[in-house]
């Protein structure tokens, strides 16, 4: 810099709005950043005292401005209207001092600082500053941080380099082709378990590198013994634009869980995907331009991207890069266990081809030798021994494997029910809310002929709602019960039961025709009962919808597809009508309140569909010209 | 003119149609035309926003079913147009099951009140409260005034602005009720106005 920018652009405020072109001069050609020019200012939060020390290459003295913030602090206190003054208003003391022609730079010199600077507050700037400009797209030429203090000897004009990034254990990345206007992506290769790249249309975010760094369980391991345990290194998905990182993944929190998440990578892991990866397993740097992803905007607070379609688009690009890893570690694992599986296996053959070997011994070349033969007594016994350890640990190894599939599945289902309880607890409330209200019109209303007419309906009012109360605790105590558990059973063979023994009576004495056809079935572990209530009401409601009907036909089928089982369910009954396909799974939302309908069947469907993580929606009718079709959807457990 | 009655307009979906105590209530106190209940949340905002002339109070539920607005989201769009019909969420749920950033929404988005739909008296009470409030606001106070005059009067050009555009008294209070950049300068102007008076001595309250 020389006087006139440190007079008319550095001591002003707004100045970027000035500028006319959007790079630095070469040989650097930075972006400019900071869109209202005020950053500047924030060093008199350091501390009080500011000396700016440039020099310009060529010139042959060095400017040394001095800015006492105390003094402006002063100024605007003794003004009489508390108004601020203008930076402007006051002369700040200069002067020149000698320098060599070749120097050049700005130095920012912050003294009378205004908190202490623990080594511990060292340290953490420093690993701030190291994530400042892009580990792996250094800016050319480099834009180098020193840090120096006079209190502290380990920071003597030291460089501030970013962190390598060692000890993972996959690593992939991925760029973009300009030219032909492709971004690159990862694939999961499910045959090999290899990550693969592949290419795709530019999205709508614009073209992204992006390199993604995974540490699995071993990785972390020899990390945390090479850093000390000090895993606030790996901590997810930074956003660098033009090699600068953007501001809202900077900031610091000494504590895991106060870090900010906000590309949800952490979330997701709660509401269910326990393999999806989480940030302290991923160090991961995405690379975007100014004039290639226009669209994502820091928000003013630079605290999150500016929410619009592109930035969504980024978001789910990012986590789907991510997920790649899961898949990974969902691999390794399977890979690891039947590793331990098949070596247990082949030392079980071993030992048994050992122990034939024995026998053969004792056969063939010491029959008639009994000193010998007395040698080898406990060492068949010992073989045998063996034998049966070996087979009872493949026995223990297959138990223990189930095992844990089945706490996951109760985990889940546990936290499932959390929500479920929730939902319910809610439909309690508005019955009982129902039932105070007509009360308390009662108590301060009564006797009073002017609304007799209403006591009256009150009355059946509330021993209706009554009922709807009786029924919803029902359904919990279905799933609560303590003779309910966890079990293994086939859907199949549980709507069989339902369409062939428990309903066949009525749907012969209703004369509707069953088609039952399922291509696959699906195993579930899980509280049998709870997914029996879902049919039973979804069959009951087609029961009802087909009474005034002369061909009667309910159908019911399924198959299995990639990620989960679908299943379709149909009546030709007079179908739901058109705009009702979602209004009907909320609560108390029923259009058959004549005969006895009282909206919460679909709705404890839906939610107990939603508790086992799948989804139930209405679809085009298969019956023609009228019916309804259901389509439930159930989402395979990750094992 | 008619001077516009208070319309308590109420979106919930958890209550008796037509003959739930708290409708029966308001009816009494109110009138039973002044309440308009909707079940569909989507239908209640619509109303809302088409009557934004009139006198106001909203009850109004926080969870609907779905494919319709929940309750957050139909407040925060009668609050970007209009400060002035006052809102007062009923709700089945307790205060602690209500997520942090909706009660922060209703706090900074000025929500009249939050009460549970358990007690009816104590929702008449707020309702009441409310109406008290709205009668002694500046549109409602011209609004009186307005009516005093004969309908020829009312709809004769009274203001002509800087901009050389003219105003009846009707077009007046719509402006205010609507919350325009010209409706929020009068309102202003007029309490200005008012207190100037006063300080001049040139008026007296009750004169």
């Amino acid at each position: 810099m020389d006087f006139t920018d440190v007079d008319t652009k550095w001591m002003v405020v707004g100045t970027n709005s000035k500028r006319v072109s959007l790079y630095s001069p070469g040989p650097f050609n930075r972006r400019y950043v900071g869109e209202k020019g005020i950053g500047r200012f924030a060093v008199d939060k350091l501390g009080s005292q500011l000396l700016i020390k440039t020099k310009q290459q060529g010139a042959d003295k060095r400017l040394i401005v001095h800015i006492d913030w105390d003094y402006y602090e002063q100024k605007s206190v003794e003004s009489t209207d508390r108004q601020m003054s203008l930076f402007t208003e006051v002369d700040n003391e200069y002067h020149y001092e000698d320098a060599t022609p070749t120097d050049h730079g700005t130095t920012l010199e912050i003294t009378n600082v205004s908190e202490t600077w623990s080594s511990h507050d060292l340290e953490r700037l420093y690993k701030e500053l190291s994530r400042l400009v892009s580990p792996f797209y250094p800016l050319n030429p480099p834009f180098n941080i020193y840090m120096n203090s006079n209190e502290n000897g380990e920071y003597k004009m030291r460089l501030v380099k970013p962190d390598p990034v060692k000890f993972y254990s996959h690593h992939a990345e991925i760029t973009f082709d300009l030219e032909r206007q492709k971004q690159q992506f990862l694939r999961y290769d499910k045959e090999s378990g290899k990550i693969l790249t592949e290419w795709t249309e530019i999205k709508s975010f614009g073209p992204v590198k992006f390199k993604i760094f995974y540490f699995d369980e071993g990785a972390k391991k020899r990390y945390n013994t090479a850093y000390k345990n000090d895993d606030t290194r790996i901590d997810g998905v930074k956003i660098y634009r033009d090699g600068v990182i953007t501001t809202p993944f900077a900031e610091y929190h000494s504590s895991q869980n106060h870090k900010r998440d906000i590309l949800g990578i952490d979330k997701r892991r709660w509401r269910a995907a326990f393999d999806k990866p989480s940030t302290r397993e991923i160090i991961g740097v995405l690379e975007i331009k100014q004039e290639l992803n226009p669209k994502i905007v820091d928000a003013t607070n630079r605290q999150d991207f500016i929410d619009n379609d592109e930035y969504r688009q980024l978001k789910e690009f990012i986590l789907e890069q991510i997920d790649i890893f899961g898949d990974v570690k969902i691999h390794d694992r399977d890979l690891n266990r039947s590793v331990a599986e098949m070596e247990l296996q082949k030392a079980g053959q071993e030992v048994k081809n050992f122990s034939n070997a024995i026998e053969k011994i004792e056969r063939e070349l010491i029959q008639d030798k009994p000193h010998l033969k007395e040698k080898l007594e406990p060492l068949k016994a010992q073989v045998q021994h063996l034998s049966s350890t070996i087979t009872a640990s493949i026995k223990e190894q297959k138990k223990f494997q189930k095992d844990v599939v089945r706490k996951e599945n109760i985990y889940l289902s546990l936290m499932s029910l959390q929500d479920y309880a929730a939902n319910i607890s809610h439909a309690i409330r508005t019955s009982l809310g129902k039932i105070k209200r007509m009360a308390e019109f009662f108590k301060i209303n009564f006797p009073n002929s002017k609304f007799d007419r209403l006591f009256i309906d009150y009355a059946s009012l509330i021993n209706e709602e009554m009922n709807t109360l009786i029924k919803v605790t029902d359904f919990m105590l279905s799933y609560a019960s303590s003779d309910v558990q966890f079990e293994d059973f086939s859907i199949k063979e549980m709507l069989e039961e339902l369409f062939f023994n428990a309903y066949s009576q009525t749907f012969r004495t209703e004369n509707i025709n069953v088609e039952f056809e399922f291509k696959d079935d699906f195993i579930i572990n899980g509280n049998k009962k709870f997914l029996q209530d879902i049919f039973q009401n979804i069959i009951s409601n087609s029961i009802k919808a087909l009474k005034q009907r002369s061909n009667k036909q309910i159908k019911c089928s399924a198959f299995l597809d990639d990620n989960s089982f679908i299943l379709f369910f149909s009546d030709n009954g007079p179908g739901i009508v058109k705009g009702d396909e979602k209004w009907i799974f909320g609560l108390y939302n029923t259009r058959t309140a004549e005969q006895g309908g009282s909206g919460i069947g679909l709705y404890i469907v839906e939610k107990r569909i939603e508790a086992l993580k799948g989804t139930i929606e209405v679809v085009e009718n298969e019956f023609k010209p009228t019916g309804a079709t259901f389509k439930i959807k159930l989402p395979f457990n990750k094992n | 003119m008619e001077s516009y009655p208070l319309k308590i307009v109420v979106i919930h979906d958890g209550l008796i149609p037509k003959i739930d105590p708290l409708l029966v209530e308001l009816g009494n106190k109110f009138g039973e035309e002044s309440v308009i209940h909707f079940e569909n949340s989507n239908k209640g905002l619509e109303y809302v926003l088409d009557n934004l002339n009139q006198k106001m109070v909203v009850l109004l539920d926080i969870n609907f079913s779905h494919g319709e607005l929940s309750g957050i989201q139909v407040f925060e769009d009668i609050k970007k147009r209009t400060a002035l019909v006052y809102v007062i969420m009923i709700t089945a749920r307790s205060l602690n099951e209500i997520s942090h950033p909706d009660l922060i929404t209703m706090i900074n988005h000025d929500a009249m009140a939050i009460e549970n739909v358990f007690n009816y008296p104590k929702i008449i009470e707020l309702v009441e409260k409310a109406a008290h409030k709205m009668e002694t606001r500046v549109d409602s106070a011209l609004e009186q005034w307005i009516n005093s005059h004969s309908e020829a009067d009312r709809e004769r050009p009274y203001l002509t602005t800087r901009t050389g555009k003219v105003y009846t008294l009707t077009q007046i209070l719509d402006e205010i009720r609507l919350q325009t950049p010209y409706g929020q300068e009068m309102e202003g102007n007029i309490l200005m106005l008012a207190i100037d008076l006063l300080a001049r001595g040139k008026k007296e309250i009750n004169d």
